[in-house]
């Protein structure tokens, strides 16, 4: 395995059909969907960035946490998430 | 204008909260989020959580009962946030401004961004105030403040 295939994995990985690709299309995926429902009811609908300032919008947003938290607080769900997996068995 | 100012007026998503309002001003709000005004075009949804709120749309006199709730409420909502007054009774308390039952308009409670007066007010001056709560459109009317003799 030479540096070459190390690399274009890495960009398979994160680039084309991996993270950065499957995110931006999915969000313009949401706007489709969100348009085409306004047309359906005759009106204008969201522009087509509207997805990307919901994400930027959220990212700005101040966290709020609740005061008496412990970092073993979501151990729970974490353990209920991963003994029910989304593939058949 | 930085970019993330810029996403937080493009996509301003509402909490409607009923602080002691008969229900007209509830309707209006209502009426904004039809089809016919499609506030989805300026990015502004409709939430179900004060968590996901930037604006809290508050209608009503602000009643003894229900001040401690608007104030978690308005607790829950993470900053950036602004507060928008809908309607005649939380601008001034309407007829119920001296009531011993309400706290005399959403002013005396929280720090509010921008007053809508009507009784109710209309759709479209509800979709005004939201947009000049965001610098969007210009101001139309100056403040006028009245005393009581």
């Amino acid at each position: 395995m030479n540096l070459a295939d190390i690399s274009l994995a890495i960009l398979y990985t994160l680039i084309f059909p991996g993270f950065l690709f499957t995110a931006v299309i999915g969000l313009l995926l949401t706007w489709v969907d969100r348009k085409v429902t306004a047309v359906i009811q005759s009106r204008i609908g969201p522009p087509w960035f509207q997805p990307f300032a919901d994400i930027g919008k959220l990212l700005a947003k101040r966290m709020i946490l609740p005061p008496a938290r412990k970092p073993l607080d979501f151990l729970p769900r974490l353990c209920w998430q991963l003994s029910a997996p989304p593939w058949p068995r | 204008m930085n970019a993330l100012d810029w996403c937080f007026k493009k996509s301003i998503w509402v909490y409607h909260v009923n602080a002691g309002s008969c229900n007209g001003c509830d309707i209006e709000i209502l009426d904004v989020l039809t089809p016919y005004y499609d506030v989805e075009r300026f990015g502004i949804r409709l939430v179900h959580t004060p968590r996901h709120a930037d604006a809290l749309l508050v209608a009503g006199p602000v009643t003894r009962q229900v001040r401690e709730r608007l104030i978690r409420v308005y607790e829950s909502t993470p900053d950036p946030k602004l507060v928008i007054a809908v309607g005649s009774c939380s601008t001034g308390g309407g007829i119920w401004y001296n009531s011993y039952a309400t706290l005399g308009g959403l002013g005396n409670v929280l720090p509010v961004a921008i007053y809508i007066p009507g009784c109710p007010p209309r759709p479209e001056a509800i979709l005004y105030g939201v947009a000049q709560a965001l610098g969007l459109v210009p101001k139309q009317v100056e403040k006028q403040e009245f005393a009581e003799v």
